[in-house]
């Protein structure tokens, strides 16, 4: 499941409890049409961080996400990388502005797949907004296919980037625009480079 | 009646320390890094977000692009260069261009700068315009993008996105061409205008409009680089109010110069390189920075350079300053190459070629004093670009001349290239281009002919691994790398066949299936090129498109060719051999025996025995036995009835050829083991050169590589030795000059060599500190060793050393 394999890196209770709320707000908040009811609008006023209890609890909740992507690039256990840093993007394009910034105007969507087919991610991108769900989009932008997390991780993030070998060795495998690929893998280092500062 | 007149051939009064700005130009090169220039992609940006009017045609549309970019280009000053401006707007420049590869970038904006391998520096400013404002706007836009909307995701474009079978010259270019500035040094851009404009007129009237359109489209696009020009010479002017008297008086010099050209026609030697540098900036606002190869220049340049001499308006001093000028300028870019790529093809300038010497159209000798000069430029600088090339004519141009470019071999330890004019002209005729034009021949990029000024060549069309159909074969149309996926068609189990035939014809056919992908890829991209990429610029300097009213990428040119590369060559022929030899003739080897030693990539002891059996008793190409020349005759004419069966987008031949540039080592880190004892991952050999180690006998190599030449290969081949240097360097020149002589006359069509030891190259990679300057042959271009990648840097290393005086191969421990 989605989030399944992740629960156990949560060590403390604090950081338990916090992410159980943030799974329950988050995905809700995060969606536009879902939060367009009072309900929603309420969500998204503390998670969107105008209020005080929504920004100490996201930038928490974004520092989790960050030392777990940490984790996932210093050791070999990456099979989770890739919700990490989809979560952490998210967040991350919610309350950061210059994050932001980089998908404002614009539109996309990606299908992640793993070769097992195991995990069938989609991600979406409308004007600022992004969206992740555990399904198969019909006409995404591109398609990875990619064999192993750590094949995913090595492709987007690592410090020499390996995207042509990768492609080569046939570790991962893009079909579609590939400029979406590139504009993604910038998000994504992106995302590294405030994680873990130069 | 011979045009040399120079007492001293080597020009040796004339040294780096009697030429201080020439010392200082050639120090700045190798201080300079290269950044990365976004000025193109923000002009041609602007105008097609803000400006187009998409009821243009393709050509008009494309020049009011250009003219937007050069109407507000920047005019440049770096140095003390006699020659103004810039290809772009730094002093050494890595330009994007966003209807190609661009957004590769992507991924590295906030890293390319600072990154470990040849980093290209980006202001903050320009990455944030790229990331919010450029790359936005091409995310759809990009040739292989459009391809994929108007074609879908078919066959050929799934193969070259797989990268491991081909490579699509055209998803990143066409350029590769020698384009002639002679009507420009003759009558100015201004007298290539009225006709334009006339000709505009005339079809209009006509009622041929479109015809009518292209000659808009040459008119604007000249006017955008008449506007370039002009804003230089202001520049200039502006400069010298500015600054001190002794820089003014260069300043208003420089300036008074573009005031005259390329507007005008040239009247001076200086005024007719002037005008060959400003077309040649020109050039590169419309096409991408690959192989723009200013061609014959010491014919172009020698009545203009003959003229002052005589007139006494400069000395052999001054044009050899500005000669050395040129040669700085012309290297003033290199590709914008993101990090992925470096690690794997990395090391390349822009490979501009010049060609020097030959005979003229008429088949007489063309050597003359200016093409000692340029010898001589190219000794005393020796750096990687431009990409110079000599002709050598057998019975026209003397030995002293061939003599003198062996010793400019031997003193650069690397350029130039030599090229054959017997067999070269030959192949072009064969090719059905007229005698005259076929003598008037230059080389593009790295090896590749083409009748100068007359043809669009697009040499860089397909880049081809000879391993996939080799291994598809092994497998039945599968690779090991792509694991299940059926890729090519169902060959028989090679574990039945009884005989080598019946291999050869699963090779053939999966070779032609791959091909015939590769080519519809071509196709497919230049519809898109048509659409996209018409060159109205390019097309006044090239014959053809100004008589008939068509641009260049609609056929306008006299020839239209498309290149096909092979990578592999010597590889696929020695593991050919093993199989024909050894387990079809001698049958010492079984194919199971043989597919589990590939598949295991000849794991644990019994593996390793037979890889050692397959090395060393199979017979190896650059050798003379028969198998080993049969299959490599074989292979070579067989690619050249594949492609002969096909016509290009433009009405011109596919011309296939054999050059590697560094894709035999990026290439071969992906593939498989091979039947000829190679192991996976290794680098391949380079060009049309046997496998190192392969050809231990100087004589014998030289001459199975030259029994190749002929109709078969008209594309151009590299063939790439490594010599151990010698004390006695007259003798060295002596025997050099001996051996190419004896090897073209056997037929081979172009030589280039690296005069240095298997242990200086390894010292260099541990010290490259110790070793800045350091040029080297890679497969068609040269390179600084220090800049190649890791594979590269071995594949130099281990590539086979042949002392000359003994003919044998220098053995090599590690």
């Amino acid at each position: 499941m989605w989030s399944g394999s992740q629960i156990n890196v949560w060590q403390k209770p604090a950081q338990w409890a916090t992410l159980k709320v943030a799974e329950s707000i988050i995905p809700v908040a995060l969606e536009r049409k879902s939060a367009s009811g009072p309900f929603g609008r309420t969500l998204l006023t503390h998670a969107g961080g105008s209020t005080w209890l929504g920004k100490v609890m996201l930038e928490q909740i974004r520092a989790l996400l960050g030392s777990r992507l940490r984790d996932c690039l210093e050791s070999e256990a990456a099979e989770e990388f890739l919700e990490v840093l989809l979560r952490l993007m998210q967040i991350t394009t919610l309350i950061n502005p210059s994050f932001r910034e980089n998908v404002t105007n614009f539109s996309a969507r990606y299908q992640f797949l793993s070769r097992d087919r195991r995990l069938t991610v989609a991600v979406i991108f409308d004007d600022g907004w992004m969206c992740v769900r555990e399904t198969t989009l019909p006409d995404p932008d591109i398609t990875l296919t990619f064999s192993t997390g750590r094949a995913l991780l090595q492709f987007l993030l690592t410090p020499n980037p390996d995207l042509l070998a990768s492609v080569l060795r046939h570790e991962v495998e893009p079909e579609g625009n590939l400029n979406y690929l590139y504009k993604f893998a910038y998000l994504a280092r992106r995302l590294q480079s405030m994680v873990i500062p130069a | 009646m011979s045009l040399v007149t120079l007492k001293d051939l080597c020009l040796h009064d004339f040294t780096l320390e009697s030429m201080p700005l020439l010392a200082e130009l050639r120090q700045l090169s190798f201080a300079r890094k290269p950044e990365i220039c976004i000025e193109r992609a923000r002009y041609v940006t602007e105008y097609l977000r803000d400006h187009d009017n998409a009821a243009d045609l393709p050509s008009l549309r494309q020049a009011k692009k250009v003219a937007h970019f050069l109407r507000r280009k920047t005019p440049a000053l770096h140095d003390d260069n006699l020659l103004p401006g810039g290809t772009t707007s730094k002093a050494l420049g890595a330009p994007l261009f966003p209807e190609f590869f661009a957004l590769t970038l992507w991924p590295e904006l906030d890293t390319v700068s600072e990154r470990t391998n040849n980093p290209q520096p980006l202001s903050p400013e320009d990455a944030r315009e790229l990331n919010l404002e450029i790359f936005p706007f091409w995310i759809n836009r990009t040739v292989v993008e459009v391809a994929r909307k108007k074609f879908g995701g078919f066959t050929g474009l799934r193969l070259f996105e797989d990268l491991a079978f081909f490579i699509a010259g055209k998803a990143g270019c066409v350029s590769h061409t020698v384009p002639t500035y002679v009507p420009a040094l003759k009558h100015g851009l201004l007298g290539i205008i009225e006709q334009a404009t006339g000709d505009e007129k005339k079809r209009r009237r006509a009622g041929h409009n479109e015809q009518a359109d292209f000659y808009a489209a040459v008119r604007i696009a000249l006017e955008g680089l008449l506007d370039y020009a002009s804003r230089l010479a202001a520049h200039y002017d502006a400069l010298a109010l500015r600054g001190a008297p002794h820089e003014a008086a260069g300043l208003q010099e420089m300036a008074e110069v573009c005031r005259r050209v390329p507007a005008h026609p040239a009247r001076t030697f200086r005024e007719a390189v002037t005008t060959v540098w400003i077309c040649q900036i020109g050039i590169h606002a419309e096409n991408i920075n690959m192989a723009m190869s200013p061609g014959r220049l010491d014919q172009i340049l020698y009545p203009y350079f003959d003229h002052d001499r005589r007139e006494g308006l400069i000395n052999t001093e001054q044009a050899l300053e500005l000669i050395g000028c040129l040669w700085c300028k012309l290297a003033d870019n290199v590709d914008m190459v993101p990090e992925a790529s470096e690690q794997l093809f990395g090391g390349a300038g822009s490979v501009p070629a010049v060609t020097l010497g030959g005979v003229d159209s008429r088949g007489k000798d063309a050597v003359n004093d200016l093409t000692y000069l340029m010898l001589r430029a190219t000794e005393l600088l020796s750096i990687r670009d431009p990409n110079v090339n000599a002709r050598y004519h057998e019975g026209e141009n003397s030995r002293a001349y061939l003599e003198r470019v062996s010793d400019v071999i031997v003193s650069t330890k690397a350029v130039p290239a030599i090229h054959n004019d017997v067999a070269n002209i030959a192949v072009l005729e064969s090719q059905g281009e007229e005698r005259a034009h076929a003598r008037d021949y230059a080389i593009i990029g790295c090896v590749e002919l083409s009748s100068a000024g007359r043809e669009y060549a697009a040499s860089s069309s397909i880049i081809l691994n000879l391993v996939a159909p080799l291994e598809m074969a092994l497998f039945q149309g599968k690779r090991p790398i792509t694991a299940n996926e059926q890729i090519g068609p169902l060959t028989p189990k090679p574990a039945l066949m009884s005989s080598f035939e019946q291999f050869w014809r699963a090779f053939t056919m999966q070779l032609t299936w791959l091909i015939e992908h590769a080519i519809d890829l071509n196709e497919k991209l230049g519809a898109v090129h048509q659409q996209m990429m018409p060159s109205p610029l390019l097309s006044a300097f090239i014959e053809g498109p100004m008589q008939s009213g068509k641009d260049l990428i609609e056929g306008g040119a006299l020839y239209n060719s498309s290149g096909a590369t092979h990578i592999g060559f010597a590889d696929v022929v020695d593991s050919l051999n093993a199989i024909e030899a050894l387990i079809f003739q001698r049958k010492t080897v079984s194919f199971e025996e043989l597919l589990e030693g590939v598949r295991s990539n000849f794991a644990d002891k019994e593996g390793e025995r037979l890889r050692l059996r397959l090395t060393n008793k199979a017979p190896k190409y650059g050798t003379s036995h028969p198998v080993a020349r049969k299959n490599a005759r074989r292979l070579v004419d067989t690619l050249f009835e594949i492609y002969r069966n096909h016509i290009n987008y433009r009405g011109g031949p596919y011309r296939p050829a054999y050059w590697t540039m560094t894709n035999h080592a990026g290439l071969g880190s992906v593939c498989g083991a091979l039947p000829n004892g190679r192991k996976a991952g290794k680098v391949l050999a380079s060009g049309i050169t046997p496998v190192s180690g392969a050809a231990p006998e100087l004589t014998e190599c030289l001459s199975s590589v030259a029994s190749l030449g002929g109709a078969s290969i008209p594309g151009g081949w590299a063939l790439n030795l490594k010599y151990s240097p010698e004390e006695d360097t007259s003798a060295m020149v002596t025997h050099f000059a001996d051996h190419v002589q004896a090897y073209f006359r056997e037929g081979g069509h172009q030589v280039q060599f690296n005069i240095m030891t298997h242990e200086l190259l390894e010292d260099a990679r541990k010290n490259p500190e110790d070793y800045p300057e350091l040029m080297v042959r890679v497969s068609g271009y040269s390179a600084y060793f220090k800049d190649l990648n890791d594979l590269m840097k071995e594949e130099l290393i281990t590539r086979t050393e042949y002392n000359l005086r003994s003919g044998q191969a220098v053995p090599y421990e590690r």
